[in-house]
Parts: structure tokens; sequence; C-alpha cells
């Protein structure tokens, strides 16, 4: 079963396109929305966060929310165990290894895995 | 040449068969995480903190806790979990309690989290993972575990470190940094060291 968080509606925060697949246990936190293309693929135990911390004040560093939103482009492909962070984008047709960390931007059609990426742009 | 076959004979082996099968066997346990079971994920945080405390953990006021975290350990098992007052423990954590694991205060968990306090010695060839080895954990006062961390045994964060979503801790981190990769390195030297609480 996939498992929605977050205050208030979240339901209206969730937005999946047409022809995707989702693996099991896939977790949305909706403190922000999460937009998710068309025929995109989801692995197993995959993490979309939409909530992080200003970690400014030094007497609790996880004191207060911020949030921001997730974009997966289509035909997205991302591996088991991937752990998507707040605000980042992932481009059409990019494809994520298995348990990355997505902190950053993925530009279209790149592979990462690791801490490295390619380009697919190529490939087909 | 096995180590891990036991070598005693007859009652004592039988002895020694009935520790390692029921050594990780809390009934306590088992009636609070059934009773836990019944609140529903993310919702009646500190209720769930107040469960946990009634059962015998040393949790402090104004904790919570999204999910019952998966929690594994031996004889000391209740005592060896103590978690300060305002912490914020999110869904999923797994903490092996073998040893001790000390959360200070305002401490944030995020979701996913892996505290270990036990790991094995470096043994012959035939059998690598040797005798077990446990070293307590501590998080000190204010820091924040990014999701899907994995602390290691003996590990100290540091008050107000913040450790990125991902890493893998195998060292200490000093106090107000951020640290983040496989293995964890230093990233930056956040700001306020001076201000924050004693």
């Amino acid at each position: 079963m996939p498992e929605l968080s977050g205050p208030g509606d979240v339901c209206s925060r969730l937005r999946i396109g047409t022809y995707c697949g989702f693996n099991v246990r896939t977790y949305f936190e909706l403190d922000d929305e999460i937009v998710i293309g068309d025929h995109v693929a989801v692995g197993q135990d995959v993490m979309f966060l939409t909530r992080s911390y200003d970690s400014s004040n030094p007497a609790q560093r996880g004191g207060s929310v911020v949030s921001a939103p997730i974009e997966v482009g289509n035909g997205a492909w991302l591996g088991a165990r991937v752990t998507v962070m707040p605000g980042v984008k992932i481009g059409a047709g990019s494809v994520i290894g298995a348990s990355v960390v997505v902190t950053k931007n993925v530009p279209a059609n790149m592979l990462v895995m690791g801490t490295r990426s390619i380009s697919l742009a190529k490939w087909r | 040449m096995d180590r891990t076959e036991v070598k005693a004979k007859g009652w004592q082996r039988l002895k020694i068969l009935f520790h390692e099968e029921t050594f990780g066997f809390h009934p306590r346990l088992i009636a609070l995480n059934t009773v836990a079971g019944f609140l529903p994920r993310h919702q009646a945080l500190q209720a769930r903190a107040r469960l946990f405390s009634l059962a015998g953990f040393q949790i402090g006021d104004g904790t919570r806790i999204a999910a019952p975290p998966k929690i594994n350990g031996g004889d000391a098992l209740f005592s060896n979990l103590v978690v300060g007052r305002n912490c914020s423990i999110d869904v999923d954590c797994v903490f092996d309690l073998e040893e001790r694991v000390t959360i200070g205060d305002r401490v944030t968990i995020g979701p996913g989290v892996m505290i270990l306090t036990s790991t094995h010695e470096l043994d012959i060839r035939e059998h690598r993972a040797g005798a077990v080895q446990r070293t307590p954990v501590k998080i000190e006062d204010g820091a924040w575990l990014g999701a899907r961390c994995t602390i290691l045994p003996g590990v100290t964060v540091g008050a107000g470190a913040v450790v990125n979503p991902g890493s893998v801790v195998n060292k200490d981190v000093v106090a107000h940094t951020r640290v983040g990769g496989i293995p964890a390195t230093q990233l930056e030297v956040l700001q306020g060291a001076e201000s924050a609480p004693k």
C-alpha cells in the first residue's frame, strides 16, 4: 500500500498522470504538491519527501518546517529505495538508480547511479 | 572450522540454545506494538510517545512519535532507549537497542532512520562476521537526522548537528556541523553555535 501523510487535505496535493506504475510501499509526504507525469515507473520503497526544516535555529535544527513541491517528468523511471527530496524536479525520460537520494534537479534524459550521472539523450 | 558451533554439551548446551532462541523475546514489547498498532500512523503522536514511556522506555515530555519504530535488543532493552523532551521521531525508524541509545532534547529524527548499536568483530576468512560487539550511540540536543540516514555503532552526533538524508555516519559528528555522504563527511559548519542553549 502506498502511504500518504501530511496536514489537511492531502489528496488534493497529489497528481499522478496516466500509465504510471508504482511498486509496493511508496511513501508520499504531502506537505506540498507532488506532481507525477505520464508513463512514470516507481520502484519499491520510494519516498517522495516535501517537508524539510530550516536548520537556522541552533537549539533545534529540525525546528521550523519548510516545504517545497516535487515534480517528476513524463516517462521517468525511479529505482528501488530512491528518496526524492523537497523542491526536486526530475526531468522527462530520466532514470534514477536504486537507493539514490535525489537532492538536486535532474535534467531530462539523465541516468543517475550513486553520485554519478550520464546522459541518455543519444539512447533511442 | 565453524566458530558458531556451540562447544558445550548436554544440559549446558540446551541452556545456551534456549538463551539464543529467547533473548530477544519481550512480551511487553509485543503488547506495546499491539496497542500502538491501533493508533493510526502520523496521528496521536504524543499519545504514542506516552504509550512507549508507559511500557518502560524513558521518553521525555512533548516528544512526538509518528509511528512505532522497529525495536530489537537483549535483556536490557527497555533501559536502553533514553529520549529527551520535545523530540520528534518520524515513521519507519529502526532502533537496535543491544546497547544504550541516548537521544537528547529537541532532536528531530526523519523517516526511515536506522540507529545501530551492535556489529561484529572481523574474524577468520571462513567466518568473517565474528563475535558481536556492542557500543552505545548518542544523539545530542537539537540535532536533526535526515531521512533514511544510518547511524553506526559507537557514534556520537554532536549538539545542533545536521545529518544529510541517506548518509551513513561511521564516526563522531562535531557539534553544529552538517555532514553527508557515504561515509558521512563534514560539508559545512553551521551558524549559531554560540547562541545554542548549553
